[in-house]
């Protein structure tokens, strides 16, 4: 019955997402259609004629009413047509495809990076509240919160690539290396293993540290600043008390009665802020040549590329309504207070 | 007995010491220590950087492979329409080859010697030769050619090619059309390896805009298997594959945004390249490409920091290559919008600019004084009739022979710049202070990339920075473009009539001395109409691992990898 109920919730949440993704889609047409720059002049260049040019604006819409453009995208798009790139001249939808795995894997690691690291040290924070150790998760929250993102990233290349050569420079994925395998799932991680590379294996590793701490540092300081939080508050109330009070070991305590409780505004954030670097990685994508999603919406921004901006716009609204989704099921499943 | 004493309660300190110590506290203590020794090394390692100037670095990458840093991604693998992208360019001249190229010399320009071409001397490529008799030029194929498919490349495969660069009607319908080329019935195969072009009127531009990489043939069989209903000569296929090519290099890998691979193509018909592969990664930020040429982790890097080359030639690992070429930075002004479209505003500007000022601040010695519409390194180029050397004094006073004594009455200047090109945006800083000290106002507009190029093709702007290179070394290329009232890229909107007469007199001429001599007529005409002021001539630059060797120097400033390999 409850399973029931619960498939019921995730298909109502689900069709929750249309009607979401459409104001979103219709907020990003309009805010392109503003702004100065048009996408046929870079595409056309100066040298071709005007009846060229006017050919090619028919063919792209531009010529027509700000409504039927969006009508007529909509019908492109229910037949699952996101349009073409006028920078890359390939489907939106096969760019992004191209692209997502490079993003999908930095921003994994960086998030599992900033949750390994970040819930202990909150969870440590709050037990020695005011020691060393608090003083410490508190200065990682601040710097993570105020330090520039690309200005650590630049840094971070300074004395890990530039002075002590440890790690490759902003060269992209794969690092140094010169032997290239061809991708299997997109993340190169597991396609070197998958085909037994192990030296681009090796490559890949490294080419990762340095952008996926600088993300993971950045996401590290809400979800440390969070769990400090809620441990405290959960340490002090009254059945934890009890708990000890009955003897059980502390390390029980913390971990199987206080932590749980604690859990659902840490796994907000860790949602919200996996959200947010999935769809805002674009600094750390840039400084590092990373050719993910963020550098391809960058570049689309630039050359006012239309459906590239709109069907990033898309599938990163599609990516957080699914996270959110997920949040909800996992809050509904930690939590047997909440109804659905 | 003091003595016998201290002893007595050194031993006993020292028992109790040990008694007190465990092992555990040994293990402990001792990580500690190794830790902290290790942390110390780590920063006495920063304070010495690995790749820092004084010091110099080795290559990481294998001699048999080039890796060349690059500055943006591929905007179309369609040789007709490559215009924007670099990458693409290279990509395409290293995997095409032409009918005919120019001949290799040993140069000297602005006092720098290098080797480049002489693009008044045309070799055979695809073409073992060429005959020009009155309007016809007949190339006559060498023997088994083919693309790396293994398509025969014949004499019909070639019209076939060219009949498709008319078609699709990219950058290079114009170039064979500015040649007197203008439609596809000009080009015939006479038999399997004989192909005749005939201009309408004999001329020497065609043989120099027929060596770029824009009139590379393709394969019509290729084509034909990837035309639509509405896409006869399958220019959207061709925009995102490459064709099958014939030149030194084939396309191994190309994934967007990270990386272009090249591999050596073994059934190359010329001299096989040293370079088993070339690794062009893309790498869009300036510094960061400095970086990585510095650590060894690229041999190659082009359009690096101006500022820093002077700190990279300190650096034995490295060459810095700098080539003169004739390519204008203009400060363009709108010749329909006041004040300039008053002859006297544009002269008082050209007065104001502060040139030496832009060449050593801005580029910092990598780039030349430029003082004409044709720019040094250009045949006929002539600096004599320019006298706007930067004298506020005779700005002032041509700004009020123009009727704005002081700035009075002229409107709010906005002067707009790229977003992405930090010299145009220093230079015009510069430009801005000298003129509010005649009394223009000018507030600096920076703009990103597209919206720029709409404004500047819509004629839209007032007062900006732009930069021109010819491709093609040839006054009257150039002046088409940039001079001639019918010019699409005539941006400032410049027209002379006597100017339009020279450009028509002479783009098509066979007479190089009156060619010549024309040129410099026209150059006399557009210095003392300014509708631009010429600000300098940026030098291309080039920084190579010192172990990387055999870099030519084009015209069209497209590395050429056959030519390159490593020590």
């Amino acid at each position: 019955m409850g399973s029931t109920r619960l498939l019921l919730y995730a298909a109502r949440r689900l069709l929750f997402i249309v009607p979401v993704m459409l104001v979103a889609l219709f907020l990003v047409f309009a805010l392109t259609r503003i702004v100065p720059g048009n996408p046929i002049d870079r595409v056309a260049g100066p040298y071709i004629s005007t009846e060229r040019r006017a050919e090619l604006k028919h063919l792209a819409y531009l010529d027509r009413p700000f409504y039927e453009q969006f009508a007529l995208y909509l019908r492109d798009l229910s037949h699952g047509d996101m349009g073409t790139s006028y920078t890359t001249a390939q489907d939106v939808s096969k760019d992004l495809r191209q692209r997502f795995p490079a993003t999908f894997e930095l921003v994994t690691y960086a998030m599992l990076f900033a949750v390994l690291a970040a819930i202990p040290l909150g969870i440590a924070a709050a037990i020695k509240k005011d020691s060393w150790i608090d003083s410490v998760a508190r200065a990682v929250s601040v710097l993570g919160v105020s330090m520039p993102i690309f200005w650590l990233g630049l840094m971070l290349l300074y004395v890990f690539f530039y002075y002590l050569d440890w790690l490759p420079g902003p060269v992209g994925r794969t690092g140094s290396a010169t032997v290239f395998v061809k991708p299997i799932t997109g993340f190169f991680t597991v396609d070197s293993l998958l085909t037994g590379n192990f030296d681009l294996f090796g490559q890949v590793v490294k080419a990762l540290a340095l952008p996926c701490f600088t993300l993971g540092f950045v996401a590290m300081a809400p979800i440390a600043r969070m769990t400090r939080a809620v441990m405290v508050e959960v340490l002090q109330s009254d059945y934890i008390r009890t708990a000890r009070s009955l003897g059980l070991p502390f390390r029980v305590v913390v971990l199987r009665h206080a932590l749980k409780n604690a859990m659902i505004p840490i796994l907000t954030i860790i949602a919200a802020v996996y959200g947010y670097a999935l769809g805002g990685e674009v600094l750390v994508e840039i400084i590092f040549s990373w050719p993910g999603m963020g550098q391809y919406s960058y570049n689309a921004l630039l050359s006012s590329d239309f459906p590239a901006i709109q069907g990033f716009v898309l599938l990163v609204t599609f990516l957080y309504l699914v996270i959110y989704l997920c949040l909800d099921i996992a809050n509904a499943a930690l939590d047997p207070r909440v109804q659905y | 007995m003091k003595g016998e004493r201290s002893r007595l309660e050194d031993v006993a300190a020292w028992e109790a010491f040990r008694a007190s110590v465990t092992r555990r506290d040994v293990l402990k203590y001792g990580v500690g220590a190794a830790l902290s020794f290790s942390v110390v090394d780590s920063l006495l390692a920063a304070c010495s950087p690995a790749h820092g100037t004084s010091t110099t670095s080795t290559s990481k990458t294998p001699t048999d492979t080039l890796v060349v840093a690059v500055e943006g991604d591929i905007d179309t693998f369609d040789p007709a329409f490559t215009v924007g992208s670099k990458p693409a360019q290279t990509t395409i001249q290293n995997t095409f080859d032409q009918l005919t190229q120019y001949k290799h010399a040993d140069k000297t320009v602005a006092g720098v010697n290098f080797t480049g071409v002489d693009t008044e001397q045309i070799d055979g490529m695809l073409a073992e030769s060429y005959q020009t008799s009155g309007n016809q030029v007949i190339f006559t194929l060498r023997q088994g050619l083919t693309y790396n498919d293994g398509t025969p490349i014949t004499a019909p495969v070639i019209e076939q090619g060219y009949r498709r660069i008319f078609e699709a009607q990219g950058i290079s319908y114009f170039l064979l059309s500015m040649a007197a080329v203008p439609d596809p019935s000009h080009i015939k195969a006479l038999d399997d390896r004989r192909v005749a072009i005939t201009m309408d009127a004999p001329n020497l531009l065609l043989m120099k805009n027929n060596t770029m990489h824009n009139t590379s043939a393709l394969d019509i069989k290729d084509v034909k298997a990837h035309a639509t209903s509405t896409d006869q000569w399958a220019t959207d296929y061709f925009k995102k594959n490459l064709a099958p090519g014939n030149g030194p290099f084939m396309l191994d890998e190309y994934v967007p945004g990270d990386r272009i691979v090249l591999k050596a193509n073994p059934g190359y018909y010329g001299t096989k390249p040293k370079l088993a592969k070339v690794i062009q990664k893309i790498v869009p930020d300036a510094a960061e490409r400095e970086l990585l040429i510095k650590s060894g982790e690229v041999d190659m890097i082009m359009v690096p920091p101006v500022q820093d080359l002077n700190t990279l030639k300190q650096d034995s690992s490295l060459q810095v290559l700098t080539f003169p070429n004739p390519r204008n930075l203009f400060l363009e002004m709108n010749n329909k919008m006041s004040p300039f479209d008053k002859k006297a505003a544009r002269q008082a500007v050209s007065y104001a600019v502060p040139y030496d000022n832009i060449l050593k601040d801005v580029f910092h010695g990598y780039a030349q004084a430029n003082r004409s519409i044709i720019g040094n390194g250009m045949p006929s180029s002539d600096f004599s009739t320019w006298n706007y050397n930067t004298d506020l004094k005779k700005a002032a006073d041509m700004l009020a022979s123009a009727g704005f004594a002081g700035g009075q009455g002229a409107p709010p200047i906005t002067l707009t710049v790229r977003a992405d090109w930090q010299e145009a945006e220093r230079a015009a800083v510069l430009i801005q202070a000298n003129l509010k000290q005649i009394g223009l106002n000018v507030s600096i507009q920076k703009v990103a990339f597209a919206p720029f190029n709409e404004q500047e093709q819509g004629r839209k702007l007032h007062m900006w920075i732009d930069e021109w290179l010819s491709w093609v070394n040839d006054p009257w290329y150039h002046m088409s473009w940039n001079v001639s009232s019918t010019s699409p890229t005539n941006y400032v909107s410049y027209s002379n009539p006597a100017v339009d007469a020279l450009v028509k007199q002479w783009t098509l001429s066979l007479d190089k001395a009156g060619r010549i001599q024309g040129s410099k007529d026209a150059q006399k005409l557009v210095i003392g109409d300014a509708p631009h002021a010429f600000l300098v001539g940026p030098n291309w630059n080039v920084v190579l691992r010192s172990n990387v060797k055999g870099y030519v120097y084009y015209n069209d400033e497209l590395n050429r990898y056959a030519y390159m390999y490593k020590v």
